[in-house]
């Protein structure tokens, strides 16, 4: 299988293509196969049940077709991906234990620093393992659970075995089968009935080696009355092959419930990212999703939220940033299914340099959701014309006690704000660069504040690329 | 299946203020306009844009089965207004589907040259309850300057099937203005694809369904802005009760090179039932910076609150339920350039919201 040379020409990531040499010889598991999964199954010492789950995707994996709608993925070859890195060392609890190749990484990252300044718990992910994971005490002691899925296997089978895959089974399409067949790592976390974590979790999820997949599991329970923030970060170091991230994230909000649930995903330029993700949220919980795309060459990623319990809520916040041979295709989809539910979706993205962005989203009404509510907006900023940027919002409404607004814009950064600026002693650069973060403030602001930050970086480093 | 048999004589019009066909055979030329029955003519470009325009729905592959077996054309019209030449009338066209009449394959095409102007009405009936299967095709050209005023009423019965597919391309800085009535047959899927090619061509499409019982409609309107500084509009307001299912798919492109075009599209939709469904995917294809896009959606119903507020200024229910469908559609058949439709439009809506 011949590989696609990329010419990719961009700004310096700086941290973010730091790589480390790790001797991966002997480490990598290519492919799909029966035994290639028997074997992951039989390394982490799973249950039989799971072994069960993996198989059964995997012929789902080979019985389905690849997507007929969306981005290009013909680049994309499963088989030439390695689906697991066995590593040769334990999760650690305190960051010294960790070997120091790896710990250098998340260090660059900000990781240990943020941990001890603004987070409650922390779980690192490197290659196909999680590496770290630690949460503070108190939070231990009120029942709070913040594993790596692994342990939990072992730890809370139980639960597991009622909520694994059970909002995204593996039928749903080929790669949550193909999820279910080779996921490692990734975290569970279980608060129990109103506890409330004020300070997030945190799970960062980096990908080191050359031509691997990475499939974490992301399993989340917030019971009764409880609340819970969570913060997701994903980066990798820039390779001339192709990288594949297909996670799963299920998201369990109960009776009263709210969680908010953070992504900033910043992963280099030679990734497909073709992640799922869902929550079902009973009566009157609360699910908000903030979701930041920078990175990818390809990604196609649609939160749902599935407002099961009377009153639930779900609200959308998203930005999504596409330059030179990215096609960032994103959205959300909510689907009311109880009465008196609520949903928002408030997209902006921007397209520069011939990146395509796409929103793709749905919002469906059932009969019995009489009493819901609905809006979307949409808004998009182009940086040229060698860019493109699409919308296509599916609306299904099945009762008329129902109150939906939708609405999208798309244009480019006017003349007469720039001239205003620069009439005020703003040169045009600055005064570009000024009206893309007007543009993506409103967004911004509901970002983590060191993800903010972060957010501000990457805007930063990303339209240095463009202007002067 | 030879439908069509008479001769009509254009000069004996009885109406002196407009022109009314019936579907009869004509070969008419003089004072710049040009009317010829389509029967015989071969399609200028079949199906150019089907499947670009609705994807890969099941349906559209049905309509292109089904145009394709019965490829024979048996109404329709060649209209063309010559350079310059302002029609001073509206020309109707009136088609009606009966137990004699019930496989109908329309297709019309219309030119309207340089700085020539008119307006075109069709209007689609049914004469009895017989199953129909109407099958239209309609080609437009509007060359600089011109500007068509195009008016199609489809009242098909609610047993038949209307498969409208109309494109139109507009040159220079002319105009086209849509207004599209639905509010007949049992399924009705119709398609109305604009390309604003000129620069500073324009083109408005404003769409009124009422869909009740158990109709379908599948509604999809495109513009496409080429030429620079082009306008395009799409509007949509209906009203759905019953066990009415309506899609509508609003599609607005900015190719490359539509520098400072500007497009919009609204929908707007009222839904009186609780088994009415509806769908709406309104999308924006942007492949041009300099440009302004916009689009916007509401479902809405009547509120308690609405209803109590004009029960209590002495309205009945029924009274001020009607008060609210008409608010609602009123916006865009106010817009509607001729008298005549226009009344008989709001006739036609109280009549099937009371289920006369």
């Amino acid at each position: 299988m011949a590989k696609v040379k990329q010419d990719i020409q961009e700004p310096d990531r700086l941290v973010f293509d730091l790589k480390q040499d790790i001797d991966y010889r002997n480490k990598t598991w290519k492919g799909l196969s029966v035994e290639l999964i028997e074997e992951i199954s039989r390394k982490k010492q799973e249950p039989d049940w799971m072994r069960e789950i993996r198989l059964r995707s995997l012929e789902i994996y080979k019985s389905k077709p690849m997507p007929q709608w969306g981005p290009d993925l013909s680049d994309l070859d499963v088989n030439e991906i390695i689906t697991y890195i066995d590593p040769d060392f334990k999760k650690q609890n305190s960051w010294d234990e960790v070997p120091e190749e790896i710990k250098e990484i998340f260090t660059a990252l900000g990781i240990p620093k943020a941990e001890q300044e603004s987070l409650a718990g922390v779980g690192a992910q490197f290659d196909s393992e999680i590496v770290y994971q630690n949460m503070r005490n108190e939070l231990a002691k009120q029942g709070v659970i913040y594993m790596d899925m692994e342990t939990a296997l072992q730890e809370y089978e139980d639960i597991i075995r009622e909520h694994f895959m059970k909002l995204v089974p593996p039928e749903d399409h080929k790669f949550a089968a193909l999820h279910g067949a080779v996921w490692s790592g990734g975290s569970f976390v279980y608060v129990p009935e109103g506890v409330q974590v004020d300070i997030p979790l945190q799970s960062y999820f980096r990908l080191n080696a050359p031509g691997a997949g990475q499939f974490e599991h992301t399993l989340i329970i917030v019971e009764k009355g409880a609340s819970l923030q969570f913060i997701e970060g994903c980066s990798a170091p820039k390779y001339s092959v192709n990288n594949l991230h297909a996670g799963c994230v299920e998201l369990y909000v109960r009776e009263g419930a709210r969680l908010r649930y953070s992504t900033i995903e910043n992963w280099s330029k030679n990734m497909y990212n073709l992640n799922t993700k869902r929550a079902l949220v009973e009566k009157d919980g609360l699910i908000e999703w903030i979701s930041g795309s920078f990175g990818s060459r390809v990604s196609m990623l649609y939160p749902m939220s599935i407002l099961k319990g009377e009153g639930a809520r779900a609200e959308f916040t998203g930005i999504s940033f596409a330059s030179k041979n990215q096609t960032l295709d994103t959205g959300a989809k909510i689907l009311h299914a109880a009465p008196g539910t609520t949903s928002t979706i408030n997209s902006r993205s921007i397209a520069k340099d011939g990146g395509k962005v796409f929103y793709r989203g749905l919002v469906k009404v059932l009969p019995e959701a009489v009493n819901s509510k609905a809006s979307v907006s949409c808004e998009s900023l182009m940086l040229d014309s060698q860019s493109r940027s699409d919308t296509v919002p599916v609306i299904d409404i099945r009762n008329d006690q129902v109150d939906f607004g939708h609405e999208a814009k798309v244009g480019r950064i006017s003349e007469e704000a720039i001239y205003y600026l620069m009439s005020r002693g703003i040169s045009e650069e600055e005064a570009r660069a000024l009206i893309v973060r007007g543009f993506v403030e409103p967004i911004a602001k509901e970002f983590p504040l060191e993800y903010a930050v972060e957010l501000n970086n990457l805007l930063k480093i990303e339209l240095e690329g463009t202007i002067g | 299946m030879d439908i069509l048999m008479s001769q009509t004589d254009l000069s004996k019009n009885v109406y002196p203020e407009k022109i009314e066909l019936d579907g009869s055979r004509i070969d008419f030329s003089g004072d710049g306009l040009i009317i010829r029955s389509s029967e015989s003519r071969q399609l200028l470009s079949p199906f150019l844009d089907v499947e670009y325009i609705a994807g890969k729905d099941e349906r559209v592959e049905k309509i292109k089965e089904f145009f394709s077996a019965h490829s024979f054309i048996n109404a329709g019209y060649h209209i063309e207004i010559l350079k310059g030449y302002k029609l001073d009338r509206p020309l109707i066209i009136n088609q009606y589907s009966d137990n004699k009449r019930s496989r109908i394959n329309e297709y019309n095409s219309i030119f309207l040259g340089e700085n020539s102007a008119a307006t075109i009405v069709f209007n689609y009936n049914a004469e009895d309850e017989s199953e129909a299967i109407n099958s239209r095709v309609t080609e437009i050209r509007v060359a600089d300057n011109a500007v068509l005023n195009i008016i199609k009423l489809q009242r098909g019965n609610n047993s038949s099937l209307n498969l409208d597919y109309n494109t139109a391309e507009v040159h220079g800085a002319g105009v086209i203005n849509w207004y599209t009535v639905e509010m007949g047959s049992r399924e009705s899927i119709s398609s109305f694809h604009t390309e604003l090619k000129g620069n500073g061509s324009s083109g408005f499409l404003s769409s009124i369904y009422f869909a009740g019982g158990e109709q379908d409609f599948d509604l999809n309107y495109t513009m496409e802005l080429t030429g620079a500084r082009s306008l395009g509009r799409i509007e949509s307001r209906g009203v759905m009760k019953d066990k009415a299912r309506k899609m509508f798919r609003g599609n607005l492109f900015f190719n490359s090179g539509a520098v400072k075009a500007d497009g919009s599209e609204k929908e707007t939709v009222l839904l009186l039932s609780p088994e009415a469904k509806t769908e709406s995917i309104p999308a924006l294809y942007c492949g041009e910076e300099d440009v302004v896009g916009e689009h916007a959606a509401s479902v809405g119903r009547i509120s308690d609150k609405q209803l109590y507020y004009l029960m209590s200024r002495g309205l009945s229910l029924s009274e001020a339920r009607r008060l609210l469908v008409e608010s609602t559609l009123n916006p865009l058949i106010e817009v509607i350039p001729l008298p005549e439709v226009r009344e008989l439009v709001n006739e036609e809506i109280l009549r099937r919201l009371y289920n006369e």
